[in-house]
């Protein structure tokens, strides 16, 4: 087999799309990488705009594991063909492709082999006020402080649920930045029980308790079972409610706090980035405490569609570790399908991993209770407020459409046009399908999913044209 | 579902299904059931909205590029190199049900906006045929002189005034024709405009597939649906592309096919045309919302709905031909619908001889938009057996056993293939 | 006419934001190469390797944008996926997450594709 022929291509260069392309190389497998950032190293191993030596935090744990993955990848360079700057915008399924820009023309790659890694964004609960600017996703502040090295705010309050507020905190802190309050809706006491009996995955378990002993230690204060109820500021933020939620994270209002704020962070978990797989007509299921609608795959992370495979949060959010461990097996997969591996020393290669990714998932599971969405979260919105951001669609558009009939997501998206502006739902389609299944009392997956659209970034014209 | 048994029963809720409604909802003596599974590719959300009676007659707006390779193949079939391809013109009497139609909406505007149904936005356009060289202006004056009863729905623009009207146009373009009442809507505010009316009316709206009809001793009993009987007296085909489907349960064999078009969108922008525009690469709309609308392929390879590169790229391109400032502006998405094609582009309407409650309201092809309204005209006329407003007969099914189908030589399959 | 989204010509009067100390946290030496480029007329310095929108946070400059609806926004996601950094970069619609620092650049904020090419119109 020549070069060309065995060339896959992975969607993704964050630690699930790099373990793949490790795994492939390992047998002597090329791949091609796509992703649309300038570097590789994903949501959490984004390297620092100014390079990692020059960072802070390069110290951290997470770059340290970074750098572990990092000279593998440049150890099988001649292998590993990285294309960045390469925004995948969909699939062309009667071409036969996937298309990329790169902002100059369009490339495309074959849809055959796949190996589709693009990770998770985060999920948006929209309150009165989140349009302001201040008010950003957590990863979106955090990436300010961790990569750009600048400071989004002067006075910041992390709001949300999972343990990314907490690094988040720290590492703006660790800038100069300060943290007026870090705010999980979850409860204390859940997150305690839950935990400490999970002994197995001390060290993710001690990493948390790291980032709290230095809130600690900082006199950073830590709000549980606390959340958002909505954001004030004529232009920009300059205060942000919160309060005491109740069991099903119903704020409290009359126990409401106001925080001086000019930038805050705001995270209520994560969402799977599924539009290419929906794309490609891979079948999807439904599981909540996995972010959502995920693509089917089995043990081996092949999806319904042959010759296609995901790893990592795009298959259901896992973290990063799992994010390694599934690119493997998706490495493996693809070895074996096409005649590289046999079934069974594809097996031995994955005994010991399963076994890591058992333990993980039993870690992981446990912190479901602690942090999963509640209902309330559906009821912290006024009529008034703003769903759509792109759209300007609001609440009550939404109300009176599902009382006029609509009943799925294609037709809220044609009465209302929520999902119609240039980031196709990505931030409200979440929320507004739960909303949607809340209100009609019927399941998301009867609610469904808004259907992306070739395009899923704006391109333009002389884009499309030029050969 | 509320109710099991009703006077109409609706296959199909696009804008066709949801005129008929809204038309017949008018009459509260009839109980009527619009049903409707929203199928990806059904015409009307992929629609460009225009109400493009003279245009689409005569080959302009998403006749375009049909015509185009229409008139290559006719010029290889030919031998004739280098010929300007005569337009390709349906009969005076399809002019005739589009113009009529054309007619109406100004009417059905005000009415819908007063019932309380939302506004479908229709906007006083008119469409230009931008030409760039002496063929373009050819085939224009081809079209001019062949509709002289119509001379008085267009007009010439030259150079200097074409620039003028349409200030970022291709300064390199010699003149335009107008056609000064091809208007345009909002395709789907339009049939969510009908099915409000419909709706308010008092007509049940039901979210479902109709997996069966049944006929019993040649009259029309029941729809299945969601595993649901409804017992009906009449049953509306308006099924789009899929209403062959629907022909096949009752026995018929309806030559529809669906014939995909895509389209590229772009972002909102300020008012950058006074009118729509086609040219001999595509058409483009400017809607409502400032998006502008580019289309559209015709293609007959299925139920597919995928998009291809160099289609897409053919329609970007003749696009910012015509818009220059379009290069630096964003697309925002691409879709393809499924158009219900008829081998003559003629719509088939009306009953059909020996099954009694079987009406056909299907295979608008390129211009279900703008003739929702007279269809929706014509179907009520028979339901309440008055004489249709227009001479149904070139419509009918039966048309294609008898072999009336004369205008068009070729049969689209041995055109487009 | 058209031709308001080229390049523009740098403006000659470009005032000089006061040079914020970008290495905020931990005083450290500057190896990185620096580049200037004009945000909304105004020259301002950056390293190579940053994101336009890093350089606008550095500067203190949260209102970016202009939406779709004309509605003000500020960066969300910081990843480019919510469209609401979307900036003019000589002239070309960006999103200033994912858009790196270039030496001359001329960074337009708070501008949408309406007032660009209503402005386009008056001057000509
Ligand atoms: C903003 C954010 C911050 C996070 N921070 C942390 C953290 O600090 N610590 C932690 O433990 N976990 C963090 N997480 C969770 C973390 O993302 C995952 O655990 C881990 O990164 C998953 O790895 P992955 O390879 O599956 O995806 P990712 O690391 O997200 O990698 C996916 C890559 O694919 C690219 N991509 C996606 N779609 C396309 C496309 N269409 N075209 C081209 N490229 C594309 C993305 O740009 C990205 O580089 C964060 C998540 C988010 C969203
Ligand atoms: C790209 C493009 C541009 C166009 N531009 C114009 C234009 O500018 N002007 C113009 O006048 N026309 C235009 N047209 C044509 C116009 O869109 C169609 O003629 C028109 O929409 C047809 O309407 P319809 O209601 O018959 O079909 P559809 O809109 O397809 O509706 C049929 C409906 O029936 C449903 N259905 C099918 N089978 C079943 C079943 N068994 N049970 C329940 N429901 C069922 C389908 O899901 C669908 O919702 C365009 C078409 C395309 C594709
Ligand atoms: S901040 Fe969301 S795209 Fe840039």
């Amino acid at each position: 087999m020549n070069k060309e022929n065995t060339n896959v291509t992975i969607v993704g260069a964050g630690p699930a799309g790099l373990s793949a392309a490790i795994t492939l190389a390992k047998y002597g497998v090329h791949s091609t990488i796509l992703d649309d950032n300038s570097n590789y190293g994903g949501a959490i191993y984004k390297v620092p705009e100014r390079g990692m030596e020059r960072s802070i935090f390069k110290d951290e744990k997470t770059f340290v594991k970074a750098r572990e993955l990092f000279k593998k990848v440049e150890h099988y360079s001649e292998y590993i063909h990285f294309k960045f700057n390469h925004e995948v915008l969909g699939n062309l399924d009667i071409d036969n492709k996937i298309v990329a820009s790169d902002g100059v023309t369009l490339s495309q790659f074959d849809n055959k082999r796949l190996i589709l890694c693009a990770g998770c964004y985060e999920n948006s609960i929209p309150f009165e006020g989140w349009t302001l600017p201040g008010i950003m996703t957590v990863g979106g502040i955090q990436l300010q402080a961790k990569c750009g090295n600048v400071q989004p705010g002067k006075n910041v309050a992390l709001v949300g649920t999972g343990p990314l507020l907490l690094l988040a905190a720290k590492q703006l802190h660790m800038i100069g930045v300060n943290v007026v309050a870090v705010v999980e809706a979850g409860r204390r006491s859940q997150l305690v029980n839950k935990g400490f009996s999970l002994l197995k995955q001390k060290d993710l378990l001690l990493e948390g308790l790291g980032y709290i002993k230095y809130l600690k230690k900082e006199k950073i204060p830590l709000y549980y079972g606390y959340g958002v109820v909505r954001a004030e500021g004529e232009n920009e933020l300059t205060k942000l409610v919160i309060a005491p939620y109740s069991k099903e994270w119903e704020p409290i209002r009359s126990k409401a706090i106001t925080l001086d704020v000019d930038a805050a962070g705001i995270g209520y978990g994560y969402v799977p980035r599924i539009q290419l797989t929906q794309m490609l007509n891979c079948d999807h299921e439904y599981d909540p405490n996995r972010g959502g609608f995920i693509p089917v795959t089995d043990e081996w992370q092949r999806t319904s569609q042959k010759g296609i495979y995901v790893a990592g949060d795009m298959g259901g959010i896992f973290g990063s570790q799992m994010a390694i461990y599934q690119g493997e097996i998706a490495g493996l997969a693809y070895l074996e399908d096409n005649g590289y591996l046999s079934v069974d020393s594809m097996k031995k290669e994955v005994k010991g991993l399963r076994k890591k990714m058992n333990n993980l998932k039993r870690f992981q599971s446990s912190f479901y209770k602690f942090s999963s969405l509640k209902k309330g979260l559906t009821k912290i919105q006024t009529p008034e407020t703003i769903v759509c951001r792109c759209e300007n669609v609001k609440l009550q558009e939404l109300d009176k459409s599902i009382k006029e009939g609509a009943k799925d997501m294609m037709t809220l998206k044609m009465t209302t046009r929520v999902g119609m502006g240039d980031c196709q739902g990505k931030m409200c389609g979440n929320f507004c399908s739960m909303y949607m299944s809340e209100k009609l009392n019927c399941s998301r997956e009867k609610v469904g999913t808004l259907r992306p659209r070739f395009p899923m970034a704006a391109v333009s014209f002389g884009v499309i044209v030029k050969k | 579902m509320k109710n099991n048994k009703f006077d109409i029963v609706i296959v199909g809720g696009g804008v066709v299904g949801a005129s008929v409604a809204y038309e017949l909802s008018k009459d509260s003596s009839l109980s009527i059931a619009l049903i409707d599974i929203k199928k990806p590719g059904n015409a009307t959300q992929a629609s460009a909205g225009g109400l493009w009676a003279i245009g689409e007659s005569v080959g302009l707006g998403c006749g375009v590029i049909f015509f185009k390779t229409l008139s290559k193949k006719r010029q290889e079939n030919h031998g004739v190199i280098g010929e300007v391809a005569r337009p390709h013109q349906l009969p005076p009497f399809f002019f005739d049900f589009c113009l009529k139609s054309n007619d109406m909406f100004p009417g059905l505007y005000k009415e819908l906006i007063e019932l309380g149904a939302c506004d479908f936005k229709l906007e006083k356009t008119g469409l230009k045929f931008i030409m760039y060289d002496q063929d373009d202006l050819k085939y224009a004056q081809g079209i001019y002189n062949s509709i002289p009863h119509l001379k008085d729905q267009m007009a010439w623009l030259n150079q200097e005034e074409l620039i003028i009207d349409e200030p970022f146009i291709n300064k390199k373009a010699i003149g335009a024709l107008e056609f000064l009442k091809d208007d345009q809507v909002n395709p789907y505010l339009l049939m969510n405009s009908f099915r409000d009316g419909a709706r308010i009316n008092g007509a049940e709206i039901i979210k479902g597939e109709v997996t069966d009809v049944e006929v019993i001793n040649g009259k029309v009993q029941s729809v299945t649906v969601n595993d649901g009987k409804i017992y009906c007296n009449t049953v509306v085909n308006a099924a789009g592309a899929w209403a062959k489907e629907i022909g096949n349960m009752v026995g018929l064999s309806l030559p529809i096919e669906p014939v995909k078009g895509q389209v590229l969108l772009s972002e909102k922008l300020p008012p950058i045309m006074r009118s729509c525009i086609s040219t001999s690469d595509c058409y483009i709309a400017q809607k409502d919302n400032g998006e502008v609308l580019i289309g559209s392929t015709t293609e007959n390879i299925g139920y597919e709905t995928s998009g291809s590169l160099s289609h897409l790229r053919s329609l970007a391109a003749g696009a910012v031909k015509a818009l220059p400032l379009l290069r630096n502006i964003d697309c925002k998405r691409t879709w393809a619908g499924l158009r219900p094609g008829t081998p003559d582009e003629v719509p088939i309407l009306g009953p059909v001889d020996g099954i009694e409650g079987y009406l056909n309201a299907c295979g608008h092809f390129r211009t279900g938009i703008l003739t929702s309204a007279i269809t929706a005209r014509i179907i009520s006329d028979l339901v309440n057996d008055n004489e249709p407003i227009i001479d149904l007969k070139p419509f009918l099914l039966d048309r294609f056993s008898k072999k009336v189908v004369n205008h068009s030589v070729e049969k689209m399959e041995d055109i487009l293939t | 006419m058209n031709n308001f989204f080229n390049k523009k010509k740098l403006p000659s009067s470009s005032k000089i934001i006061n040079e914020r100390d970008l290495d905020s946290a931990k005083k450290r030496p500057n190896k990185t190469q620096k580049v200037s480029l004009y945000i909304d007329g105004e020259r301002v310095e950056a390293f190579q390797g940053m994101s336009v929108l890093t350089c606008l946070f550095a500067h203190e400059k949260k209102i970016i944008s202009k939406g779709t609806n004309n509605q003000i926004t500020g960066a969300y996601c910081g990843m480019g996926i919510c469209f609401c950094c979307t900036v003019f970069v000589d002239g070309v619609k960006k999103r200033a997450c994912k858009t790196l620092v270039e030496n001359g650049a001329e960074v337009i904020t708070k501008a949408s594709r309406n007032d660009l090419i209503a402005k386009s119109n008056i001057n000509n």
